[in-house]
């Protein structure tokens, strides 16, 4: 069961990569459980592991246009495969920093892998209830979900 | 006429000086004072800017011999000049003059060697100040901080430079009225040596702080911090101080937090346990199950798209109906720990109704909260399901010792109502 302080840091560090590395802040919508199916995951998806005290998945999930646009912004004219990976690594990168900056006490952090579509489903701890967290930027929407079991 | 002997430098000053072995703590070269009209070197134990401790002025002397000696030799050397000993007066300036010059150089060489291992400790210093994750400073007697903080100083009290700011200042954004007035009395008395109490007796206001600052994104971002401070003493009641460390302990706090909350939650099971037991079984599932409709619903309203204002609001008023009835239905059961956290989730709901605008972020702890609900209800009926089968084993219990021995009569069922 996530807390609010954990769930916070996770949304603050995605605000804040939009608001300095793509430069144009980013709106938080309405946060809510993911009950009875799992959460939907876009073209591509970042993943930050977490065991410790507390065990489960962070993602960053997000449409490749929403990701392309976002490289345009940053002045980056490769929109592959390869650069969109990239991408959403770094966004899981930021998080997992902000979660080991800020949890060091409870929570060793890893990135484990950045899974994109056609993957295998994302595995949740059992009996888990994600937190979805909607992150609209200009007409695109991005979730950012968080799963942590005590 | 020749000067008398008597007069003359005696050989046993001139060897002391020339053997003086004492290494100077850190020569400096300096300009003398302008009637001398030469250079000389003084021996400074503090940073430059510090005038030299008088202790140390004898090792000037040395220097001054060997001037005194020169200006000694010179009278004499012109009246043996006039006697006719002009070689022999003329070799004894040579090694007056070579002396002289060799003592200089010894000296430039020594001061060199103390400049450098001056500044190795000086970067030596700055490291260690610079590299320290706590906050360390000094306080003069009027309670200012010394020129030389640790580094993390200006990061844990948020201040641009701390150091030669009064601490008083530097404190009053952190701290109330009282509790500033509280601390400068305790810094004061801390440094009063006519004081009874041993300073360790003094509770220190600092000891635990919760300050807000607010973070890159313009939040508040709470944090714990914690000071400790201790008078040390100088060569002299001016150089006294109080030395002050000021360390950030928020995970210690948080960690101690948790603690306590772990063991309230421990306590809090056992009253649960006797609540579920007390409960209607039919009663009891209903409302689960209602419950569990009712958070479902809840959740629902979150899911659906939109976060302009008056969709929000909407959102909001929807969540505060559902949990309503359920809040009443809980209460009247009874189920306080259920009850408990509905009323806890109300009130978030209604802080968020009486702000003028809202964000979708607001809505954070409410979800946090009622997934913590849901898994509350998770508890409560796998409590419940232990208890159904608790009855049915004591009830086949008894009827197993009703049948093998029709003479007993004892408690057929246990009674945990």
């Amino acid at each position: 069961m996530s807390t609010e302080a954990e769930v916070g840091v996770f949304v603050n560090s995605v605000m804040h990569y939009f608001e300095t590395t793509v430069q144009q802040p980013a709106a938080c919508g309405t946060p809510h459980l993911a009950l009875r199916r799992s959460p939907a995951l876009a073209d591509y998806t970042g993943v930050v592991r977490i065991s410790g005290q507390s065990t489960g998945v962070v993602l960053f999930t997000a449409p490749r246009s929403m990701l392309s646009v976002m490289l345009m912004r940053m002045r980056q004219t490769d929109l592959s495969h390869d650069h969109l990976c990239g991408l959403v690594g770094e966004i899981a990168h930021t998080l997992s920093d902000d979660a080991q900056r800020n949890f060091r006490h409870r929570h060793s952090v890893a990135v484990e892998s950045m899974v994109h579509h056609g993957d295998l489903p994302m595995l949740y701890p059992p009996e888990a209830r994600p937190i979805v967290i909607p992150i609209a930027w200009r007409s695109y929407q991005a979730h950012l979900v968080v799963c942590l079991e005590s | 006429m020749k000067p008398h002997p008597q007069d003359w430098p005696r050989l046993a000053d001139i060897d002391a000086v020339l053997t003086t072995r004492e290494p100077p703590r850190d020569l400096q070269l300096i300009d003398a004072p302008r009637t001398a009209g030469t250079r000389a070197l003084r021996i400074d134990d503090a940073p430059r800017a510090a005038p030299a401790p008088p202790a140390l002025t004898g090792t000037v002397r040395p220097l001054r011999a060997l001037l005194l000696l020169l200006v000694a030799l010179i009278p004499w050397w012109l009246l043996a000049g006039h006697g006719g000993q002009g070689v022999r007066g003329l070799l004894l300036v040579d090694g007056a003059l070579a002396t002289l010059l060799a003592t200089t150089l010894h000296y430039t060489r020594r001061a060199r060697v103390a400049e450098a291992a001056t500044s190795a400790a000086r970067r030596q210093l700055a490291t260690i100040l610079g590299g320290m994750g706590e906050g360390l400073f000094l306080l003069g007697r009027d309670l200012r901080l010394s020129a030389n903080c640790s580094g993390s100083m200006a990061r844990l009290l948020r201040v641009a430079a701390p150091s030669g700011r009064r601490f008083e200042d530097v404190l009053r954004p952190l701290l109330d009225a009282k509790r500033l007035a509280a601390t400068l009395a305790y810094l004061q008395r801390l440094l009063d040596p006519s004081a009874t109490a041993p300073p360790t007796e003094l509770v220190n206001p600092l000891s635990q702080l919760e300050v807000s600052f607010a973070n890159a994104h313009g939040r508040s971002e709470r944090c714990y911090l914690s000071f400790s401070f201790r008078r040390v003493a100088g060569s002299g009641t001016a150089d006294e101080g109080i030395l002050g460390v000021v360390a950030d302990v928020t995970d210690q706090v948080l960690l101690a937090r948790e603690l306590e909350h772990a063991r309230a939650d421990g306590d809090s099971q056992a009253g649960l346990l006797l609540q579920l037991v007390r409960a209607d079984p039919l009663a009891l599932v209903a409302f689960l199950d209602d419950a569990d409709s009712a958070l479902r619903k809840s959740n629902a309203l979150l899911t659906a798209p939109g976060s302009d204002q008056p969709q929000l609001q909407k959102k909001l008023q929807g969540m505060l109906r559902e949990l309503e009835a359920l809040t009443a239905e809980a209460e009247l059961l009874p189920l306080t720990s259920y009850a408990q956290r509905l009323h806890g989730i109300d009130e978030l709901l209604c802080g968020l109704r009486a702000r003028a605008s809202l964000t979708g972020n607001d809505f954070l702890p409410v979800v946090i909260r009622l997934d913590e609900l849901m898994s509350h209800a998770v508890t409560m009926r796998s409590i419940h399901q232990h208890v159904v089968l608790l009855r049915a084993a004591s009830a086949a219990l008894a009827a197993l010792d009703c049948r093998d021995s029709p003479i007993t009569s004892g408690p057929a069922v246990l009674e945990l109502t």
